[in-house]
């Protein structure tokens, strides 16, 4: 039945991405809720949230707020938050099922809070449904729209920098994920700014004069390609792996040698051998670029095979980018899409977070833990990338 | 400037009494600060038996959660942390669903798929319901009965309603009804005592079992104990039940009504003269008499051993403990410690002791630990010998810390003497 999740659990949902996104960024985030949606959010899908400080709060919504539509209480108390918080660069607002319901008017909440306390106001419209992609790329675009200066910087604020979009504790691989894709970057000698991780306001401001943007998801993308609308920035699709330069600018097409990038990455990070050929078909699950990325890593290591690399698929429960998809690639809906595609497809390896295996019982083949942390969160985090790709790279007979 | 973390004194707090009590301890009031601390008990569900995994505690049940994916993020972490992973479904919401309510009649198809692969197969499903179809108006009462007439399981409501949480049924309030609403008149066994408040057990070795077998009492059913469906509807039959936790009040009003079960309602205290005191109260209201001593003297000579060994030792109280921290600091300002701060949200029971703690600790602080102002607490380094509450120990880096929250309830003397014991370990 399609919404049934009877092995499977729910993922993270939009309200998150959208947190994750402002986590680091100094503004005073109040999620719209009764206090539930606040817990979930900062406790089981912000993996920041035990080491480093931020701002969060519960809007403890109650019926009555609800049903009366009382946004000049919400407004009120986030006046009384502020004195607890006075050196707040914005005030975020996060939707949730409960706004979603009474259909808060989120942009005349923005326009009154803005009015009331002469602060910069986002707001997302989350709606605790969708993936958490989807509100990190309303995140986003709020943010794009709220701070980024195409011109009227001062000379100083004027220096080179690409930017680097969707890199989130939710697309990547691990906490210091964002550190490596950075300095993989340094040989250009370009500085690189990282959003979602390890960012600042100030960066966000200056995001129009970037000289060139790069997505790590399709989230990423989504702000990288409205980036080139609005500033005419050029970007490329990189994986959130390794460093991989996707040499098409343009939207809609797949960059032809992030592949070999990958695998280029790969052969000097992992030491010899002769690899062991996965068994195909192989079906790798994760976010869409972080799977691309993956199959990558795949092929590179079979490429001296006689036999060559496996047949492998792509799948992603969450964005997809078709641009970015070859042939095979797919979006299960939900469980039972997921249960098929694979018996469908008998795949006989599957590389995927922990936690999907519970929708595969009766699977023979060989399942390779690959963790994803909008899946699992917690239970299956890992601490670097290299504890990330280590079971892949055993199973590959590299390590 | 900014503001310093609220907080007043329990003279203050007592004079102003419950009604006049400052609004930074009431979390409806303001923006409530998502802490470590407050992460700990303020989301429902966050940690510990929340709703879902209350529910659960009907044996042979599974649950639907029928909600937007959002309300059942946690338990993707905690269910698989705490064992229930293969006991809980999700019928995942959409917007559509918000509109049309098509979610509810998806209800009885679900429940069949679900009963197709549960192992063991369910004997009980309960469909658990959140915020959206409490704005919604959704009658889940009836969505269960159509849903188990069409299915043949039995169909249990529950509501993990946060909008309500200080309403007159506060989701935790109401999913202790749920839990025992399946229970059906039987006839009385004279014998027999349910135990309700928790839903986990309450510690073997409290003195309140061997205090009951020796009054009489032969059987005493706890629901956390209860492994099968029919062990737990022998809980019909009981004479009386006892409420150990004012929130299964609501719960033991709805027995009394349906089911003629009286209910006798006894506090879990610190204060070991009051233990006598309220044993003594039982006994007589129940018709018996209750030789407690050698448990009391079990109790005085751990309370001894600490007091001899850190009779200046100072405590902070957190709120997610197994005690009122109201009560708890008054019966440790009663026996001579120390008691410099309270961070907790005091309910309206709390301030029954608080007048006779002002006398004894007036200047002990009680902080609102939901107030937007705690994010400014400057963590505590010395000047606290022991923080209780795992929820407080981020905020007290210098004190020895006693988690004090095991599942396993402890009560009576012996919750005093473990307490006292706990404490002698962490120092």
């Amino acid at each position: 039945m399609r919404g049934l999740y009877r092995y499977l659990s729910p993922f993270t949902p939009d309200q998150s991405g959208a947190l994750s996104v402002l986590f680091e960024l100094g503004g005073l985030v109040v999620i719209c809720d009764a206090g539930g949606c606040a817990g979930n959010v900062c406790g089981f899908d912000e993996p920041r949230f035990y080491s480093k400080k931020s701002a969060v709060f519960s809007a403890c919504l109650r019926d009555m707020d609800a049903i009366m539509g009382r946004d000049d209480r919400l407004i009120e108390k986030t006046g009384k938050a502020l004195a607890s918080f006075p050196e707040a660069k914005f005030i975020a607002y996060i939707g949730t099922p409960v706004p979603s319901v009474i259909g808060t008017d989120f942009r005349a909440l923005k326009r009154m809070a803005e009015k009331q306390f002469h602060l910069p106001v986002v707001t997302c419209a989350t709606n605790g449904m969708d993936s958490y992609d989807k509100g990190e790329e309303k995140a986003y675009r709020a943010l794009i729209d709220t701070f980024a200066c195409g011109s009227g910087l001062s000379s100083a604020e004027h220096v080179p920098f690409a930017g680097v979009w969707g890199a989130t504790p939710l697309e990547l691989a691990a906490p210091g994920s964002a550190e490596l894709i950075r300095n993989g970057f340094t040989e250009d000698g370009v500085p690189v700014v990282t959003f979602g991780m390890d960012s600042m306001l100030d960066d966000v401001r200056r995001c129009g004069s970037a000289a060139v943007n790069y997505a790590v998801s399709p989230a990423g993308l989504a702000a990288v390609q409205y980036l080139q609308q609005k500033y005419g920035t050029e970007y490329y699709v990189v994986s959130p792996l390794y460093r991989t330069h996707g040499k098409n600018a343009g939207a809609g097409s797949r960059p032809s040698n992030a592949d070999d990038s990958a695998a280029d990455k790969t052969e000097s990070y992992v030491s010899g051998g002769m690899p062991h050929p996965l068994t195909g078909p192989v079906l790798v699950v994760h976010q869409q670029f972080m799977a691309n990325a993956v199959r990558g890593i795949i092929r590179a290591s079979c490429r001296s095979l006689p036999s060559g690399a496996p047949e492998t698929d792509v799948a992603t429960f969450f964005d997809f980018a078709p641009g970015y998809a070859e042939q095979g690639d797919s979006r299960p809906a939900g469980e039972d899409e997921f249960i098929s595609l694979v018996k469908n497809k008998g795949y006989r390896t599957i590389i995927a977070d922990p936690l999907l295996a519970r929708a595969l019982p009766g699977f023979d083949g060989t399942f390779i833990p690959l963790p994803h942390f909008a899946v699992s969160g917690q239970l299956h985090a890992v601490r670097s990338e290299a504890e990330f790709l280590e079971p892949l790279y055993r199973e590959l007979g590299r390590v | 400037m900014k503001d310093e973390p609220f907080s007043v004194t329990i003279k203050e707090l007592a004079a102003r009494g419950f009604s006049g009590m400052p609004e930074e301890f009431i979390p409806s009031c303001g923006l409530v600060y998502s802490s470590p601390a407050t992460l700990s008990y303020n989301s429902p569900g966050a940690l510990g038996f929340g709703v879902k995994r209350a529910a659960l505690v009907i044996p042979e049940s599974v649950m639907l959660l029928v909600a937007p994916d959002c309300c059942g993020r946690n338990s993707t972490i905690l269910s698989a942390n705490e064992g229930y992973s293969r006991r809980m479904f999700y019928l995942r919401m959409d917007e559509t669903d918000l509109v049309t309510g098509r979610h509810l009649t998806m209800i009885p198809d679900a429940i069949r798929e679900i009963c197709g692969v549960a192992e063991p197969r369910p004997k009980v499903v309960t469909i658990c319901i959140t915020c959206v179809d409490a704005l919604l108006g959704t009658d889940l009462e009836r969505v269960c009965r159509k849903a188990e007439a069409e299915t043949g399981v039995r169909v249990v409501p529950g509501y993990m309603y946060a909008l309500t949480r200080e309403g007159r049924k506060p989701p935790m309030t109401a999913v202790r009804q749920s839990v025992y609403s399946l229970l059906e008149k039987k006839t009385k066994r004279a014998g027999m005592v349910n135990l309700m408040g928790f839903f986990s057990q309450v510690a073997p070795s409290s003195e309140l079992f061997e205090l009951l077998h020796r009054a009489g009492v032969k059987d005493i059913k706890q629901v956390g104990t209860c492994r099968t469906l029919d062990e737990y509807m022998e809980m019909g039959a009981a004479n009386f039940n006892l409420v150990l936790y004012p929130e299964s009040r609501f719960a033991a009003d709805d027995l009394m009504k349906r089911l003629g079960i009286p209910y006798i309602e006894l506090t879990r205290l610190y204060d070991i003269e009051k233990i006598d005191r309220q044993y003594a109260l039982f006994a007589s209201a129940i018709g018996v008499r209750f030789e407690p001593a050698a448990y009391r003297g079990a109790a005085e000579r751990a309370l001894e051993s600490f007091l001899g060994g850190h009779k200046k030792c100072t405590f902070a109280l957190g709120q997610m403990i197994n005690a009122s921290p109201f009560e708890l600091a008054l019966s440790l300002a009663g026996y001579g410690f120390a008691v410099t701060h309270i961070l907790a949200t005091p309910a309206e029971e709390d301030f029954a002791c608080m007048k006779r703690l002002a006398e004894l600790s007036p200047e002990t602080r009680v902080y609102a630990p939901t107030a937007p102002s705690m994010m400014n607490f400057a963590p505590v380094a010395d000047g606290v010998g022991i923080a209780v509450g795992k929820d407080i120990a981020p905020y007290f880096p210098g004190a020895a810390h006693v988690s004090w929250n095991s599942e396993m309830q402890p009560f009576g003397f012996q919750a005093v003497a473990d307490f006292f014991a706990a404490c002698e370990a962490a120092l």
